[in-house]
């Protein structure tokens, strides 16, 4: 007995704590690319040529122990940094473009959700779902080498493992500053996705006009850097031809200031400018 | 009565499966009319072929006479603002006018002299040396006006010009499109989803709804013949109880109900105007003190209510 | 300003009184231009109308409610807290429908509404059902499965609404709820916002469609380049007493002409005007009302209605924005 009619009523509920609230733009980013019939194509596609075949390879094949050149020219594959170009491009594309496309900033900022919060949601929902691709296959091929190994120094095998943990994440994160830095300035997806393609392929291209006249060249191309830190992870030290601190600029100029900007610019957003 | 400006007989028009106006019959005379209802009931199709941008499938359509559809030399008679934003912001006001009379074909002496006369006339005078980006929204109104004014027209068809503006924006467009109408000569037709903004322009109303116009002609009249929906009339006063007992015994009462607090009364009547005029003797025989008789569905928004079948 | 803060150890409710949001002396600057010029208001509980042209400075004065912009000097309490510093707390008691479009057009309905609730800091085990709860609500029934790219303008309104309504918020600011809705849209957003407000909330309710601020709304907040210039109930706003009344007449002019020549040597006759067939008078009315209808009747006009006169909130409020100049 008694009457429920459809009316406005109060909640009572706990509410989560503010600094933890990014996790929500995060978790939603994540869910929706799981959905995304394009993100799963490629995904699929780029682990089975990029991983797959490599796995079967070299695991079948006899070897005494995980050894970082294995693991770095795996993480130095090109096949492997296509992919991960691809599907940084779909990925990140829409992640700033949507917002200012329907002018959704003023939901989220409305709310107790600093800019640094919406910005730390994005990146990070944009890391766990690039992790996919970037960290888990490449662990995968270094737990199957490890365990098909003919040696018996697994120490040395378990350290190269966790180097791969390190390089998988930095691989993942590597690209999105800049990926986000494009979403950004458009409105439209397509542009996005398009820009960050060519932003991410077309230094490769400039770089290797030059790069005869001087090796430093190939510090221009966001690739390149990655593939020399792969390098400098595995400990396998820097090409010598290459100046350690201008590598160590191009990494600080390819994170930092697209970062920056972006963060300045949802910040005066959320103003309403 | 005049001779109709526009007739409009059994017109339909769609666009694939979409029906834009569906036999659709209108009669519409000199002076202001307002062409009322929600978003999608067919007020911008029945404006394009009133222009002639487009044709209907279906019936025929005359606006003063002839019909608008490939017919260009009538567009000098007819002046058309639509409803969405199309001022280019790096244009002044006046570069304005002058580019809309270069489209008209006018020139010269003529194009100043009328420029500066439709500048005074919609009150942007002072604002028309000015970029049209920085306008408000009831100067961009108003310049749209102008454009629209330019070439003098008989007819003048404005597209939901009250929209977004605010209270005082909106009174002076009010007043300007009733000035336009009573001492310029324009014949207008006035569109708008919002009812009293219409109500306070004319009475004269064709409303739409699903493509239809489901009625036609002065408010009261119109709520008038709708016989089947009591009025409801409210009541406020002293010792209402013998006001209402009285009320009962009328023939045109359909139902009265005395408030809780018995501080007023809703009276449903079939005729109206019989309660009106006996309302005197009633009092007198009750011996009730009035403070105050309201009619609650005498406008715009019940008519609406009532036969689009809210 | 941060001097003139700390200096007082008092919290900004104390001295403002106990309403939910208080300002005073509030300046926010653009540059040069001060969008709020010395703002002081005092919004009481229920439904209030806040009023304005556009660009007088009602959305800077929401903005700076929520922390979004920072107040230049002058004060400002939602409930005892203070924006300054205090702005997250604030943002978790207000909800907020923006007036243009803001939806994420990719997302559901209902999957908006959740998501708005979760970063409100809702659980998604609490979020979900309270969102389809205030879907109901609100009206939106099983359009909210479906992408928000394909509703309506009044079903954006709603989802709007919903998202602003689901995590329970103390305050609620709504921007023009009723822009582009058709009459019946119209009357059940206002219906909604008054069931709302029955449960103990603030509303402030901005809107140039002046009728709904009037059908909602118990005290109105009239803005004017910068500054509140009236604030107060509306009742008492647009009251002149109930001796002053104002009567629609129907009839031939002749008629209407000795009708009026009777009425004025009774009563003080103040105006008389007509329009779309129609008379309105505005006379003043000491005696009974039987007289004035008698008179009509023995006149043959007809007398269709008879009302205190009160004043039209627009005139009040064109009243107010001159009185500002």
């Amino acid at each position: 007995m008694g009457l429920n009619p459809v009316e406005y009523r109060p909640w009572n509920g706990q509410r989560n704590r503010q600094a933890r609230r990014f996790l929500v733009v995060a978790e939603s980013i994540f869910h929706h690319d799981l959905r995304s019939k394009w993100f799963l194509a490629v995904l699929i596609i780029g682990t089975f040529l990029a991983f797959a075949l490599n796995i079967y390879l070299v695991s079948s094949s006899p070897h005494e122990s995980l050894t970082p050149e294995l693991m770095a020219g795996q993480m130095q594959n090109a096949l492997f940094y296509i992919f991960l170009v691809i599907l940084v491009s779909i990925v990140c594309s829409d992640l700033l473009s949507e917002d200012l496309r329907s002018n959704s900033f003023v939901l989220y900022f409305s709310r107790a959700l600093k800019p640094e919060g919406y910005l730390l949601g994005k990146l990070t929902g944009a890391f766990i779902t690039l992790a996919i691709f970037g960290l888990f296959p490449s662990l995968i091929l270094a737990m199957a080498v490890t365990a098909t190994q003919s040696g018996s120094d697994y120490l040395a095998s378990a350290e190269v493992m966790l180097e791969t943990v390190v390089a998988g994440l930095w691989v993942t994160f590597f690209f999105i500053p800049i990926a986000l830095l494009i979403s950004s300035l458009t409105a439209r997806r397509t542009y996005a996705a398009v820009g960050t393609f060519m932003v991410l392929f077309v230094p490769g291209i400039i770089s290797g006009l030059f790069v005869q006249f001087d090796h430093n060249w190939r510090l221009l191309d966001p690739s390149s850097v990655l593939a020399m830190s792969m390098d400098v992870i595995y400990g396998l030290g820097l090409p010598a031809e290459v100046d350690a601190w201008l590598f160590y600029a191009a990494i600080f100029a390819f994170i930092i200031p697209p970062l920056t900007l972006v963060y300045w610019r949802i910040q005066r957003k959320g103003v309403g400018k | 009565m005049s001779e109709p400006i526009i007739v409009a007989r059994d017109v339909s028009k769609w666009y694939g499966n979409v029906i834009g106006l569906n036999n659709f019959n209108l009669e519409v005379r000199k002076g202001i009319t307002g062409i009322v209802g929600p978003n999608g009931a067919g007020k911008s199709t029945l404006f394009k072929l009133l222009v002639g941008t487009i044709k209907a499938n279906k019936g025929s359509m005359l606006v003063m006479g002839e019909s608008p559809w490939k017919n260009p030399s009538q567009l000098k008679d007819i002046g058309f603002c639509p409803d969405y934003e199309f001022l280019p912001r790096d244009l002044t006001g006046k570069d304005f006018l002058r580019f809309v009379g270069g489209v008209h074909g006018m020139s010269g002496q003529a194009l100043a002299k009328r420029s500066v006369e439709v500048l005074e006339l919609v009150g942007m005078t002072e604002a028309s040396e000015r970029f049209m980006g920085g306008y408000s929204k009831g100067m961009k109104q108003r310049m749209k006006i102008a454009g629209s004014i330019l070439h003098d027209p008989k007819l003048l068809l404005l597209d939901e010009p009250l929209s977004g503006t605010d209270p005082v924006a909106r009174r002076e467009l009010i007043d300007m499109i009733k000035g336009l109408n009573r001492e310029h000569g324009h014949d207008i037709i006035v569109s708008s989803h919002v009812l009293f903004e219409v109500e306070r322009l004319t009475h004269d109303v064709a409303l739409l709804y699903k493509g239809r116009a489901v009625a036609t002609g002065d408010i009261s009249e119109i709520r008038g013949m709708m016989s089947n929906h009591p009025h409801r009339i409210v009541v406020q006063g002293k010792g209402l109880v013998g006001l209402a007992k009285g009320l009962v015994d009328r023939p045109y009462t359909v139902s009265v109900q005395l408030w809780s607090d018995r501080s007023a009364l809703t009276v449903e009547v079939s005729r109206p105007d019989e309660l009106f005029d006996s309302m005197a003797a009633l009092i007198a025989e009750t011996g009730c003190e009035v403070e105050g008789m309201r009619s609650l569905d005498d406008d715009l928004e019940s008519l609406f209510k009532y036969l689009a079948g809210w | 300003m941060t001097g003139a803060m700390t200096a007082s150890t008092r919290t900004a409710s104390e001295e403002l009184g106990d309403n939910p949001i208080c300002a005073s002396d509030v300046v926010v600057r653009f540059g040069a231009t001060a969008a709020l010029d010395h703002f002081s208001v005092d919004v009481p509980r229920g439904v209030v109308g806040l009023l304005g042209p556009n660009g007088a400075g009602k959305s800077t004065f929401i903005k700076a409610v929520l922390g979004l912009l920072d107040a230049e000097s002058g004060r400002i309490s939602v409930e005892g807290l203070d924006p300054s510093s205090d702005k997250m707390a604030i943002r978790d008691l207000v909800g907020y429908m923006p007036e243009h479009d803001c939806l994420i057009e990719a997302m559901t309905g209902v999957e908006l509404v959740s998501y708005m609730g979760q970063i409100s800091g809702m659980a998604k085990q609490d979020s979900i059902p309270r969102s389809h709860e205030v879907l109901d609500f609100v009206g939106l029934n099983e359009q909210r499965y479906r992408p928000i790219s394909t509703y309506s303008t009044g079903m954006k309104q709603r989802i709007k609404l919903a998202q602003a309504i689901v995590h329970d918020p103390k305050i609620i600011f709504l921007d023009e709820p009723t822009s582009g809705m058709d009459p019946q849209g119209r009357e059940e957003m206002l219906d909604l916002i008054g069931r709302i407000a029955a449960t103990d909330k603030s509303i402030l309710l901005s809107s140039h469609i002046l009728n709904d601020v009037e059908m909602v709304c118990k005290n109105v907040i009239i803005v004017s380049n910068g500054k509140a210039v009236t604030q107060g109930g509306i009742e008492s706003l647009l009251s002149q007493g109930t001796e002053r009344k104002r009567v629609v007449l129907r009839g031939q002019p002749d008629a209407f002409a000795r009708f009026m020549g009777m009425l004025s040597s009774e009563h003080e006759v103040l105006s008389v005007s007509e329009e779309f067939k129609q008379y309105t008078v505005v006379f003043v009315n000491t005696k009974e009302s039987t007289s004035v209808f008698e008179l009509a009747h023995q006149f043959g006009v007809q007398l269709r209605s008879y009302l205190p006169d009160r004043f039209d909130l627009e005139d009040v409020f064109i009243d107010a924005l001159k009185g500002a100049c």
